[in-house]
């Protein structure tokens, strides 16, 4: 039921959660949603041709159950497939392995208070913050969730409506096509189209989902690559678009220049440097931006009484900033100059 | 995701000048209602987060420069550290400019692109200035952007480095329009000087044969080994050709190839014109002359050059050539270039462009031949060889994206031209990425 200062409750909602081999976590996603303050008028489980019986775990929890005819290949096709049995005015992508906190969708629908906002989406934390790649990214997201996030709300412009839990206006999605494949990125594609048509979109710091990140190299370098490549297809695809948005416009020049220029000289120009200067202390570079990183990371921590947890992951932000820098260099330059699109869809959480 | 690098670059600079703009804007839009209070708390707290991480910086660079104090007598010899606030310093000053750059260049592209808005109209005025009356229209052909990274180094020990980027967008058909900035920075032993060029430059070509290219630019001259003040002077070009038979060119340029010539602030403002005529089947007659200007610092030096060619067109696009030229400065000169008071050449000449079916280009120009001089106050002295090289290989590396690699040789008993010695040799590479935004 909506509350007075509401438009919408969460009998307005229909979840979609594809899943592609996800019996190890769906369970625990549903059973977030079904813990829910504002529970949704349908969970629907896109059950993209799983052999791990995804399928039967999901139907045993009381949800929705559809299946292609075969498997669509990405994750955009499968939450495309799900799109068609929605019948309620907001829809909300949630990906399988993703928890919400129980008033994650209550908050987020608060967000819809006017006809033109079409997307909203919330702070995400990683679920388990135990290797160094998990505790790289729980840096990661509390800076960028914390401090970047936070401004490009303000601004009206939040860079992306992320992936693995964003709420949308039903009739805006349809009129997007639902979710296109033809990136790697498909919640940065959808997000830039919205806004190019004059949609809202905005970032609800209280409504916390939880996924599983990658928790080896592995699964990194997967999703790694996916988000790289995918971002540069963003770019070379929405360009034209994205400078008409304000604020936008500046934000994804700013984007690109450091995941590629700023990016190629960190990994390159600095080591470079330090050796044919013969000057060692070049290398502060790596580090010397560390209390920078470390004031809203701290912020976002004390926040959520996650001080000690924070201080112990910090060093692991370091070595995923390289990797980062890496894998997005080598996009650039795939993408870019090689005009090696990357195409296939490689899962990896 | 996180698009970009955290921490690295410029979007940590981006984000605190946002945040630290949020309460102007806000102050500017007045918000009413409920909603002001909120706005106003999140405004606060980015703003103290802000203010936290310039505190965190500064913070680092007090910290740094005490345990660099002292550290410094534990140190190994020749591992002293740099001035401790120097690096903090020119990284923000550096990280502000590039932001500045990137930010400028993003709402020039706008007004490009979408023309809309009183600085679109502005730009578009000047656009059809410039295109001499042609109306801007979209064109089939995608804008591009070129990166350009270059060296030269010669027999007088002067060595720069060049590194350039333009973009170029179709403004009509036959019509291209640019905009290239660079930087260079030429050194020789102890001293150097940087040179930053801008120029806007279009291109016309109403009908295959007939182009009309032009540019207008100013080029800022370090001041002697950095010291003493800059100079910017302006630079430009208009060249007309009715291949083959006309080329007319007139242009104004620093001479840039040592340090010492930036110091003097040689400028060379020259016009040059080349007509050609076919005398019988692929036999064709050149002729050649040019009148520069050398001003410096010092004084005004005229050289006038005058040549004729006989050709022989080989291929459709290739020619064998047999040539004369004679060089002629008006006095002799000290502010660092080479002014004999006559420069003779003869040469064996070949120009060769082929253009594979996969669209790779390539293009030798070279020349063997004799050059001797007459210095002031003597007669023409003996000859000695004359060899020149350019080369271009152009190749696409994927749809709208190509390669070009450009080379460029000289070795002379006497140098011809604005060299910087009597004995000249020189060579230079340069690479560069077009690739078409589409």
């Amino acid at each position: 039921m909506a509350s007075p200062d509401h438009l919408f409750a969460g009998s307005d909602v229909t979840v979609i959660v594809p899943a592609y081999n996800e019996a190890a976590s769906v369970a625990d996603t549903i059973r977030s949603l079904h813990a829910q303050t504002a529970p949704p008028a349908e969970v629907i489980v896109v059950d993209d041709c799983s052999d791990d019986g995804t399928g039967d775990m999901a139907r045993a929890l009381g949800v929705t159950v559809v299946r292609p005819p075969a498997n669509t290949g990405s994750k955009a096709g499968a939450q495309t497939f799900g799109l068609q049995n929605v019948r309620t005015t907001l829809t909300v992508a949630l990906d399988a392995d993703t928890v919400l906190a129980p008033d994650a969708l209550e908050r987020l629908v608060a967000a819809f208070d006017g006809p033109g906002v079409a997307a909203a989406c919330g702070f995400v934390l990683p679920r388990r913050v135990r290797t160094v790649w998990e505790r790289g990214r729980y840096i990661e997201y509390l800076f960028a969730f914390t401090f970047y996030k936070r401004l490009q709300e303000y601004y009206g412009k939040p860079l992306i409506s992320s992936g693995c839990f964003s709420m949308y206006r039903t009739d805006a999605l349809r009129a997007q096509g639902g979710w296109s494949d033809r990136t790697l990125a498909e919640d940065m594609d959808l997000t830039w189209s919205l806004y190019q048509v004059g949609r809202d979109v905005h970032f609800v710091p209280k409504a916390v989902c939880y996924p599983i990140e990658p928790s080896s190299f592995t699964l990194m370098r997967r999703q790694l690559r996916r988000w790289s490549h995918g971002f540069v297809q963003n770019v070379r695809l929405h360009w034209r678009g994205v400078l008409g948005v304000p604020y936008l416009r500046s934000a994804v020049a700013v984007a690109f220049w450091d995941a590629s220029l700023s990016a190629a000289a960190y990994l390159i120009l600095l080591p470079i440097l330090a050796l044919l200067l013969r000057s060692p202390w070049l290398l502060l570079g790596y580090a010397i931006d560390a209390p920078a990183v470390l004031v809203p990371v701290l912020v976002g921590a004390a926040r959520r009484r996650e001080v000690p947890r924070a201080l112990a992951s910090f060093p692991a932000f370091f070595v995923l900033r390289t990797v980062n820098a890496f894998f997005f260099v080598r996009a650039v330059v795939a993408e870019l100059l090689l005009g090696r699109s990357l195409r296939t869809y490689e899962k990896g959480h | 995701m996180t698009a970009g690098i955290p921490g690295t670059g410029i979007g940590g600079l981006f984000y605190l000048v946002s945040a630290l703009a949020m309460p102007l804007r806000e102050l500017r839009s007045r918000p009413r209602g409920a909603k002001r209070g909120s706005r106003w708390s999140v405004i606060a707290g980015q703003v103290a987060m802000a203010s936290g991480v310039i505190a965190g910086m500064w913070a680092t660079g007090w910290l740094l420069e005490v345990a660099l104090v002292h550290a410094r007598p534990f140190l190994p010899v020749g591992l002293d550290p740099p001035p401790s606030r120097l690096w903090p310093t020119a990284t923000i000053v550096a990280g502000a400019g590039v932001l500045a750059a990137v930010l400028l260049g993003v709402e020039i592209l706008r007004l490009v692109i979408h023309r809309g808005g009183t600085g679109a109209r502005v730009l578009s005025v000047l656009i059809v200035t410039a295109a001499a009356q042609a109306r801007v229209v979209d064109a089939q052909d995608a804008p591009t952007f070129t990166v350009l990274v270059g060296g030269i180094r010669d027999s007088d020990r002067n060595a720069t480095l060049r590194v350039e980027g333009a973009f170029e967008y179709p403004a009509a058909p036959g019509l291209r329009l640019s905009a290239v900035a660079g930087r260079e920075r030429v050194a020789s032993g102890a001293a150097s000087a940087g040179i930053d060029r801008v120029s806007l430059r279009t291109a016309w070509r109403p009908v295959r044969r007939f182009d009309v290219a032009a540019r207008v630019g100013a080029t800022r001259l370090d001041g002697a080994g950095g010291a003493g003040g800059a100079t910017v002077v302006t630079t430009g070009e208009v060249r007309v050709r009715w291949r083959p038979a006309l080329d007319f060119r007139l242009r104004r340029d620093a001479v840039t190839a040592s340090p010492l010539l930036v110091a003097n602030r040689v400028m060379r403002t020259e016009g040059r014109a080349t007509i050609q005529a076919p005398v019988a089947g692929p036999l064709a007659l050149r002729a050649i002359a040019g009148t520069a200007a050398l001003g410096s610092t010092q004084d005004v030096n005229h050289r006038t050059s005058a040549g004729g060619a006989v050709l022989l067109a080989v291929a459709p696009a290739g020619e064998v050539s047999a040539q004369f030229h004679e060089i002629h400065f008006s006095h002799a000169s000290a502010v660092g270039y080479f002014a004999p008071r006559v420069v003779q050449t003869a040469e064996v000449a070949t120009y060769l462009e082929y253009e594979t079916a996969g669209s790779a280009l390539f293009v030798l120009d070279g020349g063997v031949g004799v050059r001797r001089l007459a210095a002031w106050g003597l007669s023409l002295g003996p000859w000695g060889r004359a060899l020149r090289l350019y080369a271009l290989i152009a190749t696409p590396i994927a749809p709208g994206r190509e390669l070009r690699l450009e080379l460029d040789g000289e070795d002379s008993a006497v140098a011809a031209d604005v060299a910087t010695a009597a004995r000249w040799r020189y060579g230079s590479a340069a690479v560069s990425v077009r690739w078409a935004m589409r």
